[in-house]
């Protein structure tokens, strides 16, 4: 009777323990779910950062000789850049490679870090020169860092990231168009 | 009919008058070219001022530049003894001869000019000592000295506008160990944008966010160096400073 007894004892204990084995793994799977590990793949496995986007329109880029053109809607932020800037932009428009320029190799850096880009912006201008950002992440990291808005434009017609305007500066600099 | 017509002419006087006086008030300065101060001088003559320039390393150096004038056939000459010598350096020597030309209102053929730069640099190359050569030409024709302490540096037009050039905070550093007290720089150019880089990251959203912004700083040069740093457009602004 007494050995019956701690048979069954013995019998108890594995199961409980395969079954706290098997709520551990479960809870692991959902911490992981909402908490994501990286998996090498930017992206994948981790949440996007969603950037504050109020006060911002999404924009249609265009390049026109040295005319670098930003629409939303009814309204478009144009401005003159450099000649080299304006041929890196459409370059990367049009997926053509010479050697590879500065943004080229910005592009390759960013892919092979597993690194992406989540959007690019411009989000002010001081004395008449417009200013950009680049938000980048990588993980659970995020990048904001000022840019040109040539650079920021010829990196993201490479990285195929939406791109923002700021309706205020928009106003302010913008000319209607329809 | 008759008195019609002479208040027509008479208006058309005041407009005239009015539109004649209006123009000769904005015109730039230095194309004002009324300064009739010829002064040939009989065999030869030279003038030295300081040069301000920029090392291989960024880093400011003073230099002198003799300006000689003597009978000649109208050739220019830049010499700069060991160094080389870049051609934009000697393209703004032969602006500084026209604009020396333009501002005393004489034709310079029957002289030889002789630029000689000294410094200590292995490239001569650069506009910004156009202004002071400009201004050592005119003062030898004058048969002048330059004023002591005083630099200049700025690219030169024929016209006698002096134009911006790079690196005014490195060049105003050098003048001031050299002992220069004032120094004549382009319009706009005593104030040097200071660019600095910050990065700063915060959590947000379970996310490690680093910003990176470039913010720019305007620094007034002769008050952060404590020399007299004096922003001048032309030629008859800057010569003043040196008779």
């Amino acid at each position: 009777m007494k050995a019956r007894k701690t048979s069954q004892g013995v019998g108890f204990y594995i199961i409980a323990i395969l079954l706290v084995a098997v709520i551990a793994f479960s809870a692991g799977i959902i911490v992981s779910g909402l908490k994501p590990v990286y998996s090498g793949e930017a992206g994948t496995n981790y949440a996007v950062f969603q950037p504050d986007r109020t006060g911002y329109s999404e924009a249609k880029m265009a390049i026109s000789g040295n005319n670098l053109s930003f629409t939303t809607g009814c309204r478009e932020l144009s401005m003159l850049i450099t000649e080299d800037q304006a041929f890196s932009i459409a370059a990367g428009a049009a997926g053509h490679y010479v050697r590879p320029l500065p943004h080229d190799l910005m592009q390759d850096m960013i892919d092979n870090m597993g690194a992406t880009v989540v959007e690019g912006r411009i989000d002010e201008s001081i004395d008449g020169i417009h200013r950009a950002k680049i938000i980048l992440q990588w993980k659970d990291n995020v990048l904001d860092v000022d840019s040109r808005p040539s650079d920021m434009a010829a990196l993201s017609v490479r990285m195929g990231n939406p791109v923002y305007v700021s309706n205020e500066v928009m106003n302010a600099y913008g000319s209607r168009v329809c | 009919m008759k008195k019609k017509e002479g208040k027509a002419v008479y208006y058309m006087l005041v407009v005239g008058l009015v539109l004649g006086i209006l123009i000769g008030i904005n015109l730039p300065q230095s194309i004002q070219v009324v300064q009739n101060t010829k002064t040939y001088i009989e065999n030869s003559s030279s003038a030295e001022l300081p040069i301000a320039g920029v090392d291989n390393e960024g880093n400011g150096v003073i230099g002198t530049v003799v300006v000689e004038v003597k009978k000649g056939t109208g050739t220019v000459s830049f010499d700069v003894g060991e160094s080389l010598k870049g051609l934009s350096a000697q393209a703004s020597a032969l602006n500084a001869v026209n604009a020396a030309e333009s501002y005393l209102n004489i034709d310079s053929s029957d002289y030889d000019i002789n630029f000689v730069v000294k410094a200590n640099a292995s490239l001569i190359d650069g506009p910004s000592a156009g202004a002071a050569m400009a201004i050592g030409t005119i003062l030898a024709f004058q048969n002048k000295s330059a004023a002591e302490g005083v630099a200049i540096t700025g690219s030169i037009e024929d016209n006698g506008q002096i134009t911006p050039v790079g690196s005014v905070m490195e060049k105003a550093l050098a003048a001031k160990n050299a002992g220069i007290t004032t120094f004549l720089v382009p319009e706009g150019e005593s104030i040097n944008a200071d660019i600095q880089r910050a990065k700063e990251c915060n959590k947000v959203n379970g996310f490690r966010v680093c910003r990176i912004r470039y913010t720019t700083e305007d620094v007034n040069i002769g008050e952060s160096l404590g020399i007299n740093v004096v922003e001048v457009s032309s030629i008859m602004e800057a010569l003043p400073y040196f008779e």
